[in-house]
C-alpha cells in the first residue's frame, strides 16, 4: 500500500491525459486530510481499512495457534483465557465493523460511484469526509478499549454479560466495553452517512442518458447496500447506546436483575446485524456482476434479475434476523415464521449466482487476476450460501447453534464471499487508483494461495461440528459434549 | 445534520449563484438533493427513536400494570403544556421557511428567535419535571429509591412527621407500608376506612388526609390506583428517562442549529433563491415535535 | 431530471399563512381532545384512542408543516418505507415477546430479585407479607 502517489509521469503505458490527475492535484498532507474529492476519500478509506483488515489478521493468527494444542498453546491456564476471549472479540468486531462494512462501500464505492454513474461528486462531500473521520475516530475508540482494559463480550455485545463483565487494565476506571461499544457507535454513523450520500447521488446526480436500467450493476449492488445502511443501523446506534445506559447508569432494560429483558437486546441487535450481513456480501456480489461480464468478454446475462435481485435481498434480509436466536429464548412461533423468511433470501442469491455462471456460459474467459478471485468467489459462495441453508432450517439450527459449523459457514460467505469479492475489485480497479497495472503472476499465486489456505482453514470446521463443538471455546474440544444456552 | 444543510454552502464557479456548489447543474437540483439528504437523515431519527418505542411497547405489553401504576407520578399538565410549547414551536418554524422563502428577513430571524425560545421553555419545563424525580427517587432503574407515591405524597404528610410509622421510608414496592396507604390514599380501594376519633386515628391525620386527597384530587382523580403496587415499576422510570432524555438531546441539538441558521438570517444569506438550510432544520424540528407528540400520551396519559 | 430551469421561489412549494395556522389549530384541539380522552373509559382501546390521535397529529404535522404532501412524491415513499420497517421491528419483536414472557417472569421469579426492590423490602415490608421468595442476587445479576 506504499505505492498509492505514483509518479504517473514516468508510470509508462498509463496514459495520463492532462498530466495532472487527482493524486498530482494537491501536495502535502493537508491536501489529504481536508480533501473532499471522491477519489482521495476513497483511498484513504482503502488504506484504513486495508490496516484494519492486518489487524484483524493478527488477532485471527492468535485465535488459531493457540488452538493448535488442545490445551490451548498461548493461553494456558484459566487465568489467561480471557485473553483469549479477548482476541475473539476483537477479531470479530474489527473484521466486522472495520473491515467488512465500510470496506467495498467506503474504498470502491467512494472511488469509482461517481465515475460510474458520470457525476462530479458524492452528493455531499463534506459528509462523505465527515463519514470518514467517524470510522477513524470509531476504530481509535475501538483501539483504546483494547488499551483501557479490553473486551471479552463477543462482538455480539450480548446482555447481561456484556453489562456486568469489566476488565480495569490501566486504572482509569472500568470503561472498555463502553469505549469499544461508542467505537461501534460511531462507525454505524459513518456507514449511515456513506448509505445517504450514495442513495442522494444515484437519485440526484445520474446525468441525462443515465437510467435506472442502465446503471451498472456495481450501482445496483451499492444502492441496495445503502438502503440497509441507512435502514438497520440506526438501529444498531440505539441498541449499544441502550447498553452504554446500561453500563453507565444501569437501567435494566436488558438486564433481568432490572425486570430487563436480555431476548430483547438479541432482537434489537440482529435487526440491524443481520441485515449488515447484506450489507457486507451485497457489495461484493456488484463486483462479481462487473468482473465477470468483463473477464467473459460478454454482456451480463440477465441484468435486471441481478439488479432487482439486490433489492430483493436487501428487503427479504430485514425480515429474517430472528435465525440467529432459534435456541436463545425465542419463541418457537417465530422461530418458524423466520426459518421459513430464511430460506426466501436463498432465492435472490441464486439468482444472481446462475446468472454470473450463464454470462460465463460460451464467453470467452480470461483468466486474470480478478476473474480468478471471481472463480473463487463463486465456488466459496456457493459453499457458504448452501451451508446456510442448512443453519436456516430450525430443527438443524438447534442442533449446529455455536458450533463450528456457524463458524464456517460464516467464512466461506464472508471472506469466500466479501473479501474475495473485495481482493477482485481491488485487482480490477488497481490500475484506475493507482494509475499502475500490478504484477499479473504474483496476483495470480496471490489468488491462489488465499482459495487454498483459506479452505485448508475452514473447510474442517464444518467436520468438526459432527461433534457439536462451540466453535468460542479457548480450548479445541476433545468430547460430545454439548454445552446448550 | 449540520453537515447535511452545511453542504449547499461551498465556494464554487458559478458566478451568478453564489450558494450553488460546483458538482450540481441547478440550485433546483442542489435543493431537491438536499432536502432527499435530510429525509433520508429524519428516517434514521426515527427508526433510532424506534428502539425506544420498541422497548417501550414490549414492556407495555407484557406489564400494563407498571405502566399504569406508574405514569401516576408523572404530571400530564406539565407534560401537556410542554406538547403545546412545542407545536407552537413547529408553527414558527413552519413560518419561518415561509418567510425565508419570501426573503422576509426581519420576521424570519424573530420567528427563529421565537422557535429557539420554546425550545429553552421545553426544556426547562423538562428540567423541572426532572427535578421533581429527581427529589422524589423515582429515577431509572438503578436509581429507584422512591419515597413518595403518586401524586408527590410522602409519609410525613399522611402520619405527620413525628408519626411512628414514619420512622421508615414509605416505598410503593414495599408491600407492608403499602397496606396503609391503600385505604387513605385511594378512592377504589377495597379497604375499609378506620375511623376517625379516639377508638380510631387522630383528628390530626384524618385533617392531613383530607387535605391530601385534595392535592390528589387537582393531580389525578379520574383513574386513582386501586390495586397493590405493582413489581418493576423501575422499567417505566428507566423507558421514561431514556425516552425523554433522547428527545431532550435532540431538543437542545436542535436549538443550536437553529441558532446557527438564525445568524445565519441575521446576516442575510437566505432569500428565495436559497433557503435550503432553514429549510432542512425546519424538517428535523419538526420531527422532534412528532416525537413528542408520541411520547405524551404514551408516558403522561395511560388510563 | 435537471433541466427545470428556476424561478424565484419556485425550487419549493409555499406553504400559505392560512394553512399554517389552520394547522396549528388543529394541533391544539387535538391535544385537548388526547388529554380530555383521558376522562373517559374506553376499556382496551384507551391506547388506540390515544394513538389514533397522535397520529393525526403527526400526519397533520408532516403533510403541512413539513410540506410532504406537496414535495416529491420519492421523498414520501422514504418516509412510508421507514414507518413500514419500524412497524416490521416493533410488530416482530412484541410478537415474539408475548410468547416466550412466562417464561421471564418465572425466571425473576425463581432465581434474579431486582436489587433495587430487596433494598426496598429491607427498609419497609417483609418477604412473607408480599408472597415472595427471599431474594438472592442471582447468577445474572449485576
Amino acid at each position: 500500500m506504499t505505492t498509492i502517489t505514483p509518479d504517473l509521469a514516468h508510470s509508462g503505458g498509463v496514459p495520463v491525459s492532462a498530466g495532472d490527475n487527482y493524486l498530482t492535484h494537491g501536495r502535502g498532507i493537508a491536501s489529504w486530510i481536508f480533501t473532499l474529492d471522491h477519489k482521495r476519500i476513497g483511498v484513504m478509506y482503502l488504506v484504513s481499512v486495508l490496516s484494519a483488515f492486518f489487524l484483524g489478521g493478527i488477532f485471527a493468527m492468535v485465535i488459531r495457534t493457540q488452538l493448535i494444542n488442545p490445551n490451548g498453546a498461548i493461553f494456558t491456564d484459566q487465568a489467561h483465557f480471557r485473553y483469549y476471549n479477548e482476541m475473539f472479540t476483537l477479531h470479530g468486531a474489527v473484521m466486522i465493523f472495520l473491515v467488512l462494512i465500510p470496506g467495498i462501500p467506503g474504498a470502491l464505492g467512494n472511488f469509482v460511484l461517481p465515475i460510474m454513474l458520470g457525476a462530479k461528486d458524492v452528493a455531499f462531500p463534506r459528509l462523505n469526509l465527515g463519514s470518514y473521520y467517524l470510522y477513524v475516530s470509531g476504530a481509535l475508540l475501538a483501539i483504546l478499549a483494547i488499551v483501557v482494559g479490553g473486551v471479552e463480550t463477543g462482538w455480539t455485545f450480548y446482555t447481561p454479560y456484556s453489562v456486568t463483565t469489566d476488565v480495569d487494565k490501566l486504572g482509569l476506571g472500568k470503561h472498555a466495553v463502553e469505549f469499544m461499544v461508542f467505537g461501534v457507535f460511531l462507525l454505524g454513523f459513518s456507514s449511515i452517512f456513506t448509505g445517504m450520500n450514495f442513495i442522494v447521488t444515484m437519485h440526484k446526480l445520474r446525468p441525462p442518458g443515465m437510467t435506472w436500467f442502465r446503471m451498472p450493476l456495481f450501482l445496483w449492488a451499492i444502492y441496495a447496500t445503502s438502503i440497509i445502511q441507512v435502514l438497520a443501523t440506526p438501529v444498531l446506534g440505539i441498541t449499544l447506546l441502550l447498553l452504554i445506559a446500561e453500563r453507565t447508569l444501569k437501567v435494566g432494560i436488558f438486564n433481568p436483575a432490572y425486570g430487563g429483558d436480555p431476548v430483547l437486546f438479541q432482537h434489537f441487535f440482529w435487526f440491524y446485524s443481520h441485515p449488515a450481513v447484506y450489507i457486507m456480501i451485497l457489495p461484493a456480489m456488484g463486483i462479481m456482476s462487473e468482473v465477470i461480464a468483463t473477464f467473459s468478454r460478454k454482456h451480463i446475462f440477465g441484468y435486471k434479475f441481478i439488479a432487482l435481485s439486490s433489492i430483493a435481498i436487501a428487503i427479504i434480509g430485514f425480515l429474517v434476523w430472528g435465525h440467529h436466536m432459534f435456541p436463545n429464548g425465542q419463541s418457537t412461533m417465530l422461530a418458524t415464521i423466520f426459518s421459513f423468511l430464511t430460506m426466501a433470501v436463498a432465492i435472490p442469491s441464486a439468482i444472481k449466482v446462475w446468472n454470473w455462471l450463464a454470462t460465463m456460459y460460451r464467453g470467452s474467459i480470461d483468466l486474470k487476476t480478478p476473474m480468478c478471485y471471481a472463480m473463487g468467489f463463486l465456488f466459496l459462495f456457493a459453499i457458504g450460501g448452501l451451508t446456510g441453508v442448512f443453519l436456516g432450517t430450525l430443527s438443524v439450527d438447534v442442533h449446529l447453534h455455536d458450533t463450528y459449523f456457524v463458524v464456517a459457514h460464516f467464512h466461506y460467505v464472508m471472506f469466500g464471499g466479501t473479501m474475495m469479492g473485495f481482493l477482485a475489485g481491488i485487482h480490477y480497479w488497481w490500475p484506475k487508483i493507482t494509475g499502475k497495472m500490478y504484477n499479473e503472476t504474483l496476483g495470480r499465486i496471490g489468488c491462489v494461495l488465499v482459495f487454498i489456505g483459506f479452505n485448508l482453514t475452514f473447510f474442517p470446521q464444518f467436520i468438526r461440528a459432527r461433534t457439536a463443538c462451540r466453535g468460542v471455546m479457548p480450548r479445541t474440544c476433545r468430547s460430545f459434549i454439548r454445552i446448550t444456552s | 445534520m449540520t453537515t447535511v444543510a452545511q453542504e449547499s454552502h461551498e465556494p464554487h464557479e458559478h458566478g451568478n449563484e453564489e450558494h450553488l456548489a460546483h458538482h450540481w447543474d441547478t440550485p433546483k437540483q442542489q435543493f431537491d438533493a438536499g432536502k432527499l439528504g435530510i429525509w433520508l437523515f429524519l428516517t434514521t431519527e426515527i427508526l433510532l427513536f424506534s428502539g425506544l418505542f420498541c422497548a417501550y411497547s414490549v414492556y407495555r405489553a407484557n406489564h400494563p400494570e407498571v405502566f399504569e401504576y406508574a405514569h401516576l407520578y408523572l404530571n400530564k399538565w406539565l407534560g401537556a403544556v410542554n406538547t403545546i410549547v412545542l407545536i407552537f414551536s413547529s408553527l414558527t418554524m413552519a413560518w419561518g421557511v415561509r418567510a425565508a422563502q419570501l426573503g422576509q428577513k426581519k420576521l424570519l430571524v424573530t420567528l427563529l428567535g421565537i422557535t429557539l425560545a420554546c425550545g429553552g421553555v421545553f426544556m426547562c419545563v423538562k428540567f423541572v419535571e426532572y427535578k421533581d424525580k429527581w427529589s422524589h427517587g423515582t429515577l431509572w432503574a438503578g436509581e429507584y429509591h422512591p419515597h413518595v407515591l403518586p401524586g408527590g405524597v410522602t409519609k410525613a404528610d399522611v402520619f405527620g412527621p413525628g408519626g411512628a410509622a414514619a420512622a421508615t421510608p414509605t416505598l410503593p414496592n414495599a408491600p407492608a407500608t403499602q397496606k396503609a396507604f391503600d385505604g387513605p390514599i385511594f378512592e377504589g380501594s377495597t379497604v375499609a376506612r378506620a375511623p376517625a376519633g379516639p377508638a380510631g386515628l387522630s383528628a390530626a391525620w384524618v385533617e392531613k388526609e383530607s387535605a391530601r386527597e385534595e392535592h390528589l384530587s387537582v393531580r389525578d382523580t379520574e383513574r386513582p390506583w386501586t390495586g397493590p403496587v405493582p413489581k418493576n415499576t423501575q422499567i417505566f422510570f428507566s423507558i421514561y428517562f431514556l425516552m425523554t432524555g433522547l428527545h431532550g438531546l435532540h431538543v437542545l441539538a436542535g436549538m443550536a442549529v437553529i441558532g446557527w441558521i438564525m445568524l445565519r438570517a441575521s446576516r442575510g444569506e437566505f432569500g428565495p433563491k436559497y433557503f435550503n438550510p432553514v429549510d432542512f432544520v425546519g424538517l428535523y424540528w419538526h420531527v422532534v415535535d412528532i416525537v413528542w407528540i408520541f411520547l405524551f400520551p404514551l408516558l403522561y396519559l395511560i388510563h | 431530471m435537471s433541466t427545470e430551469t428556476h424561478e424565484s421561489h419556485g425550487v419549493a412549494h409555499v406553504m400559505p399563512m392560512k394553512v399554517l395556522i389552520n394547522i396549528f389549530l388543529a394541533l391544539v384541539v387535538l391535544t385537548v381532545v388526547t388529554v380530555g380522552a383521558t376522562l373517559f373509559d374506553f376499556g382496551p382501546y384507551n391506547l388506540y384512542v390515544a394513538m389514533a390521535i397522535a397520529v393525526v397529529k403527526a400526519s397533520l404535522v408532516v403533510l403541512y408543516f413539513m410540506h410532504l404532501r406537496y414535495d416529491n412524491p420519492f421523498n414520501s415513499i422514504v418516509f412510508v418505507g421507514c414507518l413500514v420497517f419500524v412497524s416490521l421491528f416493533i410488530g416482530l419483536s412484541l410478537t415474539d415477546t408475548t410468547q416466550y414472557q412466562h417464561k421471564m417472569n418465572n425466571l425473576q421469579a425463581e432465581k434474579v430479585a431486582a436489587p433495587n426492590v430487596e433494598k426496598m423490602h429491607e427498609g419497609g415490608g417483609s418477604h412473607e407479607e408480599h408472597g415472595e421468595p427471599p431474594a438472592g442476587k442471582g447468577s445474572l445479576g449485576n
